[in-house]
Order: structure tokens, then sequence, then C-alpha cells
């Protein structure tokens, strides 16, 4: 009995490559690692959201601080310096001189010396103050702390056209290397009538640095205070980028056009250098002063950026640790999947002693646990299979060897008595010849015939015996080559005979050499013997093609049979002529049907008494054999 | 005086017939005839009711029946070839089967010839012809110091 137990090596299916749509494993490594990156990135970017907002707020709150610091400060100063103005302007002595003055009272000299001691004095309390002159009424000046300055004609001045109207402070200047800005106030004689103005040149360089201080506005802050000057906008100060006191409005940053319009607000746009700002804006409170206080979009976002360069990071690590332990994990899970598929296509190759390994209690667990029992169930029946067919076998074994013993039995024991029988009658007719008259020797030679015909039988008898049980081979066979000895046996054994033998060439087929041998020699040998009576025999061997299938047929116009018996044909000892037609035991067709059917064909014949009969067999390995001739298989 | 021949048959038709055959043939030869294998034994190696005889006096020739009583036909042949006294001797066996498992074997053993008894008494006159031909006449015997 062959084991079927792992003689050839396990052969293991192709396992599914890596691919998305058929690894588990990376469908949930993708699953989570999308779920990761949806909500950290969800989560990331709702705060980065919020985080900008508040820096946003931050610098907004940070810039309008800065901003109204600035306007107070501002407010205040102008307010101080119109103050200190208006005291200068208001000196009782000075304005008594002046009118003494211009209503000719006071001779020029006198005046001059008098109200130069007054404004030196005024000049020496006023911090700042670099000069004091005074106009008269048309804007020339009449008196001054500075000698160059007497004659000087400020009629068109805006510090004499404003300052007649009341105190004025005027537009900051950049004299050589110093600002300085005009102050002037109304000089009135009694009943408030005009006598001249009162211009102080100022030294606002404290004032200017202390605007322009960038304390607390980083690397690109800057405070920008602007006034128009008809279209164009005027920068009152330095800044800190450029040296620029100029722009066009349309050019200018939208926020000092509001300011100088006297709005309030905050705004993102481009300045003077084209470089994105944030601004808050607001209008200084003195004429159409505005002031900005600005810093860079890039400075004011930069912890922002730096936060996004954290997120980058922060995202791109949570990114990889969550594939990379989603891998681990779906791994975990897909492993005892694998092992399990390994299990199964080692029992698939007939290894039914291996047993998936049960790694947890988990379903997977309990999956391989079941398999484990299958394989075990498989295993019992599979042994309970193995032995029956083993019991079978041997009983079977037992049977054929019985079925031998008999043979044998009848190969020796039935032929010793016909021996008997023929010596002794062939001894009774030689000893006592003269005992005997004509019918008792001729009663004697049938008794001889008998015998030697029974001994016929019996070796008959033992050649289909044999055939049934002789072991099969397969091989290719060239049948017309076969025919065509057979047939020259046939005409050797009876030269005398002239019978037509046609054989088709070409004729293959796979099976038997000796078993197929003797298929045909019955075959042929039946066509040659039931033509012995016929003029012009003819016997002819072909192929032909029914039903898809090459069927072989040996046909003679011989004697023929009738086709109600045809059913009897293929029987042992079954015999559709006498003996003395033609002799034969009726074993041929009946050992023909054997070999045949051993090799899985079928036989059949057709006949019509005295035209003749033909014999057709099927081959099926030969279909077969196309690829594998010459191999030994067990029938 | 010619050696012995040794006809080992259990069968007597078939050893009435064999002797006829054999003297139809014009044998000479005295003929022994054994009914079974262990009678056989006896004669050859002068045992049992063949005690006494000269054990080195060998037949000329054996003729073995396979299917024997007591001891069969293959078994004497075997011990016939194990005994130096009796390994030269020609065995010629002589039976009805057909079996080519017994032909296989009886020449395994070292059998001389393999014949098969045929029906036909006409037939095994002639066989007898031939083996009486060959193994009387033509075979030179091995000499007995062997």
């Amino acid at each position: 009995m062959e084991s079927i137990s792992a003689s050839e090596p396990a052969r293991r299916p192709p396992r599914a490559g890596l691919r998305l749509r058929s690894s588990i494993l990376l469908k949930q490594t993708a699953f989570v690692a999308v779920m990761v990156v949806l909500t950290s990135g969800t989560l990331i970017l709702s705060g980065h959201h919020f985080v900008r907002k508040m820096v946003a707020d931050q610098i907004n709150q940070r810039l309008i601080l800065a901003a109204s610091d600035r306007q107070v400060l501002l407010q205040t100063y102008i307010r101080q310096q119109q103050e200190r103005i208006a005291l200068v302007a208001s000196r009782t002595r000075l304005r008594q001189l002046t009118d003494e003055y211009e209503t000719g009272r006071m001779p020029r000299d006198e005046f001059r010396s008098e109200s130069r001691r007054i404004l030196v004095d005024a000049q020496k309390s006023s911090e700042g103050f670099l000069a004091i002159s005074l106009t008269d009424l048309t804007g020339l000046v009449i008196t001054s702390t500075e000698e160059g300055e007497l004659g000087k004609d400020y009629s068109a001045d805006p510090a004499f056209l404003e300052g007649r109207q009341g105190k004025f402070v005027g537009l900051p200047r950049l004299i050589g290397a110093n600002y300085r800005a005009w102050l002037a106030a109304p000089v009135t004689g009694n009943e408030q009538r005009f006598l001249g103005v009162a211009v102080v040149l100022l030294d606002i360089g404290p004032m200017v640095e202390f605007l322009t201080s960038t304390t607390g506005l980083g690397e690109s802050g800057e405070i920008l205070v602007g006034t128009r000057i008809s279209d164009k906008v005027r920068l009152l100060l330095p800044t800190r980028h450029r040296l620029l006191t100029e722009v066009t409005l349309d050019e200018e940053a939208s926020a000092m056009s509001e300011a100088i319009r006297g709005r309030t607000g905050f705004v993102q746009a481009r300045d003077y250098r084209k470089v994105e700002v944030l601004a808050a804006f607001r209008p200084v409170g003195y004429r159409d002063w505005g002031l900005v206080a600005k810093i860079d979009v890039r400075e004011a976002y930069a912890p922002l950026a730096r936060l996004n360069t954290f997120i980058l990071i922060l995202e791109g690590s949570i990114l990889v640790l969550g594939l990379v332990s989603s891998f681990a994990l779906a791994k975990k899970f897909t492993q005892p999947i694998l092992e399990l598929a390994d299990s199964a296509a080692a029992v698939a190759s007939g290894n039914l002693s291996v047993r998936a390994p049960v790694r947890s209690a988990d379903e997977l667990g309990t999956l391989a646990r079941a398999f484990n029992r299958m394989t075990e169930q498989l295993a019992s029946s599979y042994a309970t299979l193995e032995r029956r067919v083993s019991e079978r076998t041997a009983q079977l074994e037992a049977t054929s060897k019985e079925l031998e013993a008999f043979s044998y039995s009848v190969s020796h024991d039935l032929r010793a008595p016909l021996r008997a029988i023929d010596g002794f009658s062939q001894i009774v007719m030689e000893d006592h010849a003269p005992a005997l008259d004509q019918d008792g020797r001729e009663h004697m030679e049938r008794i001889r015939a008998a015998a030697q015909r029974m001994a016929l039988l019996i070796d008959d008898l033992l050649n289909l015996s044999r055939l049934t049980r002789a072991e099969l081979r397969r091989e290719p066979i060239d049948l017309t080559g076969l025919a065509h000895n057979i047939a020259t046996d046939l005409r050797q054994s009876e030269p005398e005979r002239k019978v037509e033998i046609v054989i088709a060439d070409g004729m293959r087929a796979v099976g038997d050499p000796h078993l197929l041998r003797a298929a045909i020699q019955n075959l042929l040998g039946n066509a040659w013997k039931f033509t012995g009576r016929r003029d012009g025999a003819r016997v002819e061997v072909g192929t032909l093609h029914q039903n898809g299938e090459r069927t072989y047929f040996i046909r003679d116009n011989g004697a023929g049979f009738d086709m109600s018996y045809a059913g009897k044909l293929f029987g042992a000892f079954q015999r559709l002529h006498g003996t003395a037609d033609f002799p034969g035991t009726g074993i041929g067709l009946a050992t023909v049907q054997r070999i045949i059917q051993r090799h899985s064909g079928r036989v059949w014949a057709t006949g019509e008494v005295d035209k003749g009969a033909t014999f057709y067999f099927t081959l099926p390995w030969e279909q077969a054999s196309e690829d594998g001739a010459g191999r030994n298989d067990r029938a | 005086m010619p050696k012995v021949i040794l006809l080992v048959e259990d069968n007597p038709d078939d050893e009435a017939l064999t002797l006829r055959a054999l003297r139809k043939n014009k044998v000479a030869n005295d003929i022994i005839v054994a009914r079974d294998g262990a009678e056989a034994l006896d004669y050859l190696f002068a045992t049992g009711k063949h005690a006494g005889r000269n054990p080195r006096e060998t037949p000329q020739v054996v003729l073995l029946d396979i299917r024997l009583p007591k001891v069969d036909g293959m078994e004497v042949l075997r011990r016939i070839r194990h005994d130096e006294r009796t390994r030269y001797v020609p065995v010629v066996i002589l039976t009805s089967s057909k079996e080519e498992q017994d032909l296989v074997n009886g020449y395994k053993l070292g059998a001389n010839s393999y014949v098969r008894k045929p029906v036909d008494f006409d037939q095994f006159v002639e066989a007898a012809r031939h083996l009486g031909l060959y193994w009387l006449v033509l075979n030179e015997s091995p000499p007995h110091a062997a």
C-alpha cells in the first residue's frame, strides 16, 4: 500500500504579493495611517488656526498699544510746545514794547535791545528754543535773539501765516543733521489787536528720537508720522529702513491715508518698501497728522513659522510612528493567518501531522484550534481509510493467490488424466489392434481427439485467466507493423490460401504490446479462418473516426454471423459455428474483449450471415499518449 | 553396464506412459522409479530403504516431476544441487505445468532441461526420443570424483 504522506516536497502555493488589493497587512496599515493623518491633521490645523489667531491678536494689541502710546506722547508734546510759544508771545513787557515800537512811540534801536533782552531771557528759561524772533504785521522780523534773523521776511512762511491765526507747531524739518520745527504764536496788544508773530526755532531732536524709538517693536517694527501735502503724503519722521520723507498717496500704505483721514484701525498691507506689514493706524489729533505703528508680517508671524516647522515635524513623526506601529500590529494579526495558510497548504500536500500554532486566545486562536481539530479528524479518518484499504488489499491478494493456486492446479492436474486417456487409447490401438474392429478403432480415435480438444480448452482457459491477471504495460505500438507480421504468419501457416489482406498505414496506439498482439492475432486469425471457404477472400484492417473517437476495425467477407447472436459473441466458450466447419474453442473473442477492456476500450461487432463480419475496438490511451508515451502504469 | 535413469513420478499412468515412451525409443538403461520426492532423495543419497547403495553411483539422468507428494520436485532439485555428490547429475524437469514461474524457478535451481508433457501421446513419444538422444547418447557425464 502506497502511503500518500509527504513523499514529495510539500508544495507551498505562491503567497499573494504585498499589494494593497491582496494584503490585509497593507490594508490595515493604510487604514491606520489614513486615520492617524486625518485626526492629527485636523487637530493640528485647528490648533494652527487658533494659535495664528492668538498671535495676530497679540500683535494687534501690541501695535495698537504702541500707536496709542506714541499718539498720546505726541499730542502732549505738541500741546506743551503750543503752550510754551504762547507763553513767550504773551509776555506783557514784550507786547508793550512791540505796541510802542509799532505805533512809533519807541525808536527802533531801543526796541531791539529791550525786546532782545526779553527774548534771550525767555530762551534761557525754555529748553530747546534755538532762536526766538518777532515779526511785524507784514512778516518782517523786527527783533530776534539771533542778529542774522533781523529783517528776514516770513510773510510767505507757514510759521507766519499759521502763527497769525493762533498757536502753531510746524512740520519737523531736517536742518543739517538735526531735526528742527517752527513754533509760532500771535502777539497781540490791547483789545487783542494783532501786533505780529512770535516765531521759535525748536530743537525737536529728543522728541524725534523718542518717537522713532523702536523699543518693543522688534526687528522690523516702526512708528510713522505723516501728513498730507497737496496730493502727497509726507512722512514727518525718519523711517527705520530707508531715508525717505515723501511718498505719493496712491503709493502709500493705506494705513497712513486712513490715519490722515482721521480713522483708527488695524490693517495688513504693503508698506513703502512693498513689504507685507501689519499696521495699527490712528490720527495724531493735531491738524491732519496721522500715526502708524507697523511691523513686518514675516516677523510678526515668526513664532507661527516656528510653530509650523514644529507641527510639520510632529505630523511627520506621528505618520511614521503610526505607520510603523500599525504595520507591526497588522503583522501580529496576519502572522497567524499566514501560518494557518501554510499549515493548510502542508495538509493539502498530504502531511497530516502538521498543526497550526495557537498563539492567542482570541478569534485567530479559535480558528487555529478549529483547524487543528479538523486536521486531527482528517488524519484519523485517513488512517482508518488506509487501514481498510490495506485490509481489502490483503484480502484481494489472498483471493488472487488462491486463484493462482487454482489455475496451477487446473493446469497440472487436469492434464494428467487427459494424457492417460490419450496415451492408453494409443496403447490399446497399438497393442490390441487385431482385437478391435473398424468401429472400435474409430471410437478409440474419437476418445483421443476428445482428450486433445479438452487439453486445448484447458490451455485457452488458462491463457484467459492469465490475461486477466498479468501486469499491463503502456508503450507506443505500431499496429500497422503488428498486423503485417500476423498476416505474414497466417500466410505461412496456410500458403495454399489466397486471401487479400489490406492493412492501413500509420496506425499507432498505446498499450501492452504482448496483449494487443494477442488480441489482433485473435481477430485477424478469426477473419482468416472464417474466410476459409470464400473465393476472393478479403480482410481489411483500418481506422475510422466515430463520435470524435478513433476506432480500429477488422473486416472480412467470410461466414459472418447472425446479428441476433451478437450478444453471445464475446462470451467464453460461446461458438456460433460448428467445430466441424471452423475449428476453435470459443475462447478467442472472450480473450479479445478482456484485453480491450483492460485497455479501457470497447469492442463490438457487426455482421451478416455469409456476407462477413466487422470487429471494432477502441484504445482510449492513444489520446493520452501524445505527450507521455512509454510510461509504465499499473492497470 | 550403462548407468540408471531415475524417474521421479507419482502418477502411475504417467509412469507407465513415460516408461513406454522411453522403451519405444530403445532406451536400454535401467529405470528406477521413485513415487515421491522423499523416495527420490533416499535413492540419490542412499538412505531409508536404499541404504547400503553406493551414492557415488549417480544416475545418468533424473527425470523429475514438480508436483510430488511429501517433498516436491523443486525441493528435490535444490537438494541435488546442494550436495557435492550429485551436483553435476543432469536433471530434466518433466511436468504438465505450463506456468512460466515453474520454468523460471526450475532453471534458477539448476535444472538442465525443462520438458512439458504433451497430452498427445505421439508428441510425448517424440519428446522422449529427443530426451534419450541428448541425455543418454550425446551428453558426456561429468567424472565421478568431481
